[in-house]
């Protein structure tokens, strides 16, 4: 259904020859992948400025869906403030509707911390940033605040999943000139906006999870600050009074059910049931 | 059902009148980032941590008194279990550096699974 809805959309598109920049859209969205190679490098320019920042802060807001089992999709907000200095140095500051996370990384031991619990949770980290993605990600299951910024520009990118992308044409973002961008690859739609001019910063990013029902959205919009000066201590963790020392539970392996799995093994079963006590 | 058991559940009413939100089951399957695709799906099946001084990491909007009932169903279970929140009414301690939560006669260490604190189902430490 869908795809008959956006082939006729495609050919109403075609028929109407709206705008030169739309063409290449009614192209993707007729079924007919195309990789505009034009776009792949406005990304690669972009993961190469990112690359050479040696010290940054993003704010960003995000919007998650979280779908629930009935069905509906509900839209949580968070606040991000990202501080991160080549090639060592991170700190993260997240505060959802539900939480609030800080993650420290100094060179040398990674530290995740509730303030509202106290709960804090340390692990050796190894020497860059890059290699702290994987290791959170792969050995413990935490995806790193913003992880697709330590990606871009990167051989880890992904590009080579891109099965589409074309120029959607000029926006906007927080009065910002940019050019989006869309993209598809297995699992994920996604969009972008870069900053025109010699400052090619991604400021808002769209991701559609497409295997997934209710094709939930998480929305990033981003303020940037480049080269600001960051102090050693702004990275560095000191357990504040009260503060209790927990374990950071290694990720189960794939396949394996639990309160968070990787990959859909299990999924079905349960559905719907309260964790088992 | 003794004094105490009485003084309890008083006191997870008054909790859920404040908090005015409770555990929806989510699927966690959102995509977060674009470049991996390790698809780490967060917690499912998330009940909201009641205890006012844990965080309440994911609740969802459900009357409180469906959400005295789900609690009230959290109870401990074999050692080495796993539950997204406690039940009402625990109390940390550190022994012999360990982190603990008390909750009547089970015991919970308290663990991050990625960005969620989670409890596993201890024997008592003493």
């Amino acid at each position: 259904m869908r795809r008959w809805m956006t082939r006729v959309a495609g050919a109403l598109a075609l028929a109407l020859a709206i705008d030169p920049w739309m063409h290449a859209g009614a192209a993707a969205a007729a079924g007919d992948p195309v990789v505009d190679p034009t776009v792949m490098a406005a990304l690669a320019r972009m993961g190469a400025f990112l690359r050479a920042q040696g010290s940054l802060v993003v704010q960003a807001e995000t919007t998650t869906d979280e779908v629930l089992l009935s069905g509906q999709n509900i839209q949580l907000g968070a606040s991000i403030d990202l501080r991160v200095r080549r090639p060592d140095r991170l700190r993260a500051d997240v505060t959802s509707d539900r939480k609030t996370r800080r993650f420290l990384y100094d060179g040398r031991t990674f530290t995740l911390y509730g303030p509202r619990t106290g709960y804090y949770a340390q692990v050796a980290a190894p020497p860059t940033l890059r290699e702290l993605a994987a290791l959170t990600s792969q050995r413990y299951g935490l995806e790193l605040p913003l992880a697709d910024l330590f990606y871009w520009g990167t051989e880890q990118s992904g590009a080579a999943d891109i099965r589409a992308a074309f120029d959607v044409g000029p926006a906007s973002i927080a009065g910002a000139l940019c050019d989006h961008y869309a993209f598809r690859q297995p699992g994920v739609d996604w969009q972008i906006w870069i900053q025109r001019g010699n400052q090619p910063l991604p400021r808002k990013l769209v991701l559609t999870t497409t295997d997934e029902p209710g094709q939930p959205q998480h929305t990033v919009v981003m303020t940037w600050s480049l080269n600001p000066p960051l102090e050693d201590q702004l990275f560095a963790f000191a357990p504040p009074p009260g503060a209790q020392r927990i374990e950071l539970a290694p990720a189960p392996p794939p396949g394996a059910s639990g309160p968070m799995r990787r990959g859909r093994a299990g999924h079905a079963g349960r559905m719907g049931k309260a964790p088992t006590p | 059902m003794t004094t105490r058991g009485v003084v309890l559940i008083a006191a997870a009413l008054l909790l859920d009148a404040a908090t005015a939100a409770e555990a929806r089951p989510v699927r966690g399957t959102t995509r977060t980032s674009v470049n991996r695709n390790l698809n780490v799906n967060r917690s499912t099946n998330m009940n909201v941590n009641r205890d006012v001084d844990v965080d309440i990491d994911r609740g969802y909007y459900k009357p409180a008194a469906t959400a005295v009932a789900g609690a009230a169903a959290v109870t401990a279970g074999a050692v080495g279990s796993v539950v997204n929140a406690l039940p009402p009414s625990c109390r940390g301690l550190v022994i012999d550096g360990l982190t603990y939560q008390q909750c009547g006669s089970a015991w919970y260490q308290p663990r991050y699974r990625g960005t969620q604190v989670t409890y596993v189902v201890v024997n008592p430490p003493r």
